[in-house]
């Protein structure tokens, strides 16, 4: 059995605005073990992004209020930890890569000082005496760079982020985000901005990076086809709820869940017929302010039953690893 | 153009959370309301004739009769501010309002069309906001004499080219607007894309702005009273009264600290309602 | 039926000047340079009642080449042709004339739609320019609205009380509401999410069986622009690389550029991990193209030749053009 990293049980937060309350997530479990990459999948609006700021402890409170559920990590309960608490996590415990890295790196220092700053910390608390060494900080940093294919990168440490291109500055910020050693990395939507070309070189320095600083990963995307190519586990999520959960291959063979098989066929493909109808599911998702009664995909689901607008469906384990929460399972 | 009810229900709630916002419309208001009861009521609305002469009554301090005592003829000073309030409005609405309509249509055309058009219109502008508009307002003034009319025209001058600034800096970042290039492909005429989709979309700011705006119009057009231009005696004015009660600061400051007291809150009460219409509009306060 | 093409590019060129315009260059660093090679000899044509898709990554000028096409801006150099009649040099008002057919739908439907008007007052727009019997006009919106499956009772509504999907519908309204021989369509479906991209390419599908329309369909994403379209051109830095039919150029293609951009879109297949094909360095800036063959720093197969001679397209199959000295699987 390996070992759990974070385990989130039934997360539930909401955002109280002017135009009403918000239901971002609803009950949400979801656990990551060592070494693993689990994809999250699901549309603008599901709650995948809150879920990974409620983890980092980003979530601006208010408008947000987590009104029951725990995370925890390393034996503690993250929602507990006060904001000094959670500075002492970030980084060196869990670390965040964002779609756009523009927004996310500090426009006023060069890169070699942010990455350096990354490294320091990580030595200070691991207690590694190197710490004041700048030698040796410097020397992880060029070490670092080289990892993430940044070209020459004794020059590339003076530059400033702007006067990097988008892939570029995702290196960049793929290097802050392991430099550190965390045990979980969460990653929103890093490939989104991108080229696919650029994508493509993305993907695979975040697969064997990964592998070499033995770090978890929580991969979230809209996009299904990137997650295939990444994750060992993948897990869909819905207005808030996670709908199913299965290793990767396991999913996109036997998709269970009514919205993961619309989902699947929702994209047009590779192969098949041209200039064909694609299968798609009716109306729109919700809005979070009024998310159905019972299960919040049940106006949608071409299998509704007479329950699915009253009780809300549990994630259950159909098969070894694959648990899906809809009423037609539940035999 | 059309008005979207739920942003002005959203308005008027981040409105109603901001208390100076709420003074300066109770002023603004009341300003607005008293203006128009002259226009229609006259002298009856007051308890004394403010143009009736009573030696005897004179140099009176504030109290009950005379909420802000008599002036050295023996006029209720009350009864005269209340009086001049129409023309201050008269003078303020009216200076602002052709700023705006002047200001905003050369503004979008220029911003929109660019060009030579732009530069043209951008070394006018500049050579009116480098005259100190105070210093601009008094030398037409002069130049054109006394009366109400000319005081409005001697400021409108150094007036508009702001709008015209603020309309252009709109146009500007609208014309980049992905509905803009589909009125284009749509074949519409570029003064047609200007009235329909850039001046609509460029209300707000200017709306701000004027509103603030009107506040420093009308304490404008104090100054150019109280230096002899504008209304006449024995017509009652703010800042007229203001120049004639200074002689008698030391034995009845209240004919000039009373009148100008009242220029001073209506101006801050346009200050106040525009800042809080600002605040209202910037989406940060909205989530 | 006429044999004159819908529309016709003919070696279309448009640069920008931008005096010390920043640009990334190859290695990813920001340099600085002067003219932007936005579009750089584009020939193309589209015949009635057909789908041309073209597909790029950021900084290929596709962007450019849809808004010449629309004559939103002239070109630098070239011609462009529409039914037979050259209209490169037309005034703006004689262009008006010829906008009624040959719309476009734009990507981002929450900008492109005027907030402050109301979903039968954008529609009505183009109509208003070609006629002004009003109730002509009402009829064919209402008519219009429910073609792209909204309900009429909303045609009172802003923009802001629609969704993603729903704005994008009123967008295709408006492009169709004259009728248009040709719609240009630039990402139309990015912005939105995979259900409602679903629905909405199926209902472009639909509305150009009806209407016998022409579409030029712009995509980063190689899939949606596959199952939309005939014939494909792939753009690199301003020029177009390769064109042919969709299935050929996608299962055999003769550009290594385009090799690499099919092997680089990931698949909804955890099976087909390791075969994607990774390109070298990043997409260069049209600031400051590289000489000869503008792919040939990122070419596995480059040789000398191609670091001087730019490569001019060639005809390597039926109505297949590829712009390369080593084509592949040729």
């Amino acid at each position: 059995m390996t070992d759990q990293i974070i385990q989130v049980s039934e997360l539930s937060v909401v955002f109280e605005t002017l135009e009403g309350r918000y239901s971002a997530l609803n009950n949400v479990d979801i656990t990551i073990n060592e070494s693993e990459v689990v994809g999250l999948v699901g549309e603008s609006g599901c709650g995948k992004s809150t879920l990974a700021l409620a983890i980092m402890g980003l979530l601006p409170r208010p408008p947000a209020k987590v009104i029951s559920g725990s995370i925890m990590f390393s034996g503690t309960n993250l929602l507990r930890y006060n904001e000094k608490q959670m500075e002492e996590v970030r980084g060196t415990g869990i670390s965040m890569i964002f779609q756009e890295p523009l927004t996310s790196l500090n426009p006023l220092f060069t890169i070699g000082d942010q990455l350096s700053e990354t490294i320091r910390i990580k030595m200070q608390r691991h207690n590694e005496h190197d710490a004041r060494d700048e030698r040796k900080v410097r020397a992880e940093v060029v070490d670092w760079l080289k990892r993430v294919d940044l070209a020459d990168p004794e020059s590339a440490m003076e530059r400033y982020p702007h006067e990097w291109s988008g892939g570029m500055r995702q290196r960049v910020m793929i290097a802050m985000a392991l430099a550190a050693k965390p045990a979980l990395m969460l990653a929103d939507e890093p490939t989104s901005a991108l080229d696919v070309t650029t994508q493509a070189q993305i993907l695979r320095l975040v697969k064997s990076l990964v592998q070499e600083v033995k770090a978890s990963v929580l991969f979230i995307s809209h996009d299904l086809a990137v997650v295939a190519q990444i994750a060992d586990r993948v897990a869909v999520m819905y207005a808030g709820m996670v709908m199913e959960e299965a290793p990767v291959n396991e999913i996109f063979e036997n998709p269970l869940h009514p919205y993961t098989q619309s989902l699947m066929s929702a994209f047009p493909k590779e192969t098949g017929v041209r200039k064909t109808r694609l299968e798609t599911i009716p109306g729109s998702v919700p809005n979070l302010a009024r998310i159905p009664t019972g299960c919040p995909f049940h106006p949608r689901c071409k299998f509704v039953k007479q329950q699915c607008s009253t009780a809300r469906p549990e994630l259950r384990e159909t098969s070894p690893g694959h648990k899906v929460a809809c009423v037609i399972y539940n035999q | 153009m059309s008005i979207d009810r739920k942003e002005i229900a959203l308005t008027l709630d981040v409105l109603r959370r901001d208390r100076l916002a709420i003074g300066g419309i109770a002023v603004v208001t009341l300003f607005i309301l008293t203006s128009i009861a002259v226009l229609i009521f006259g002298n009856s609305l007051v308890p004394y004739d403010p143009t009736v002469v009573n030696i005897s009554a004179a140099f009176q301090p504030p109290s009950i009769q005379h909420l802000f005592g008599t002036d050295n003829l023996g006029r209720d000073i009350f009864s005269r501010c209340v009086v001049a309030a129409p023309i201050d409005a008269e003078i303020g609405f009216s200076i602002v309002l052709v700023s705006v309509l002047i200001g905003g249509i050369v503004g979008s055309w220029a911003g929109y069309v660019g060009g030579k058009v732009d530069e043209l219109l951008m070394r006018i502008t500049d050579i009116f906001i480098a005259v100190p508009t105070l210093v601009l307002a008094v030398a037409v003034g002069v130049a054109l004499g006394p009366g109400i009319e000319h005081v409005i025209e001697a400021n409108l001058v150094g007036w508009w080219p702001v709008y015209a600034r603020l309309a252009r800096a709109g146009a500007l970042s609208l014309k980049e607007s992905q509905f803009i290039e589909a009125a284009k492909v749509a074949g519409l005429a570029r003064f047609k894309i200007i009235i329909r989709h850039i001046i609509p979309n460029n209300i707000s700011p200017i709306l701000v702005y004027a509103t603030l705006d009107i506040g420093n119009a009308i304490l404008y057009a104090s100054v150019l009273s109280y230096l002899g231009m504008g209304a006449q005696p024995p017509q009652a004015e703010w800042g007229r009264m203001v120049f004639d009660g200074q002689v008698y600061l030391t034995n009845a400051w209240w004919m000039s600290i009373l009148p100008g007291l009242v220029i001073f809150t209506v101006a801050l009460g346009f200050n106040l309602f525009g800042d809080g219409l600002r605040d209202t509009l910037d989406p940060r306060y909205r989530k | 039926m006429s044999n004159i093409d819908l529309l016709r590019l003919e070696n279309i060129v448009r640069y920008f000047s931008a005096k010390g315009a920043m640009f990334y260059s190859e290695s990813g660093v920001l340099e600085t340079g002067s003219t932007i090679h936005a579009v750089d000899g584009v020939t193309l044509k589209i015949e009635r009642n057909s789908s041309l898709g073209i597909v790029g990554e950021s900084g290929c000028g596709k962007t450019t080449l849809a808004r010449t096409i629309l004559m939103l801006i002239k070109p630098t150099s070239g011609k462009l042709y529409f039914e037979g009649r050259e209209i490169t040099n037309l005034s703006y008002g004689e262009l008006a004339k010829i906008r009624p057919n040959l719309q476009m739908i734009f990507q981002d439907p929450f900008s492109s739609l005027d907030p402050r008007m109301r979903a039968k007052a954008i529609i009505a727009e183009p109509l208003r320019v070609v006629t002004k019997d009003r109730e002509k006009i009402t009829e064919r919106v209402r008519e219009v609205f429910e073609q792209v499956g909204l309900s009429a009772d909303q045609l009172n509504r802003f923009p802001n009380e629609f969704s993603g999907g729903q704005r994008q519908r009123i967008a295709i309204a408006r492009a169709l509401a004259t009728k248009p021989k040709l719609v240009i369509l630039d990402e139309p479906t990015s912005a939105l999410d995979a259900s409602t991209q679903a629905q909405i390419l199926n209902l472009l599908l639909d509305i150009q069986e009806q209407y016998e329309v022409s579409y030029i369909f712009i995509s980063h994403n190689v899939s949606v622009v596959r199952h939309m379209s005939d014939r494909i051109a792939v753009m690199y830095l301003g020029k177009i690389v390769e064109e042919g039919p969709v299935d050929e150029l996608l299962r055999k293609p003769k550009h290594p550029y385009t090799a690499a951009l099919i092997s680089s879109i990931p698949k909804p297949n955890p099976k087909t991990r390791g075969e994607m094909v990774e390109i070298r360095g990043e997409t260069p800036s049209p600031v400051n193209p590289p000489s000869g063959c503008r792919y040939h720093p990122r070419c596995p197969y480059a040789t000398e030749l191609c670091s001087k001679t730019e490569p001019q397209p060639q005809e390597v199959e039926n109505h297949h053009l590829v712009a390369c000295h080593y084509p592949l699987n040729a």
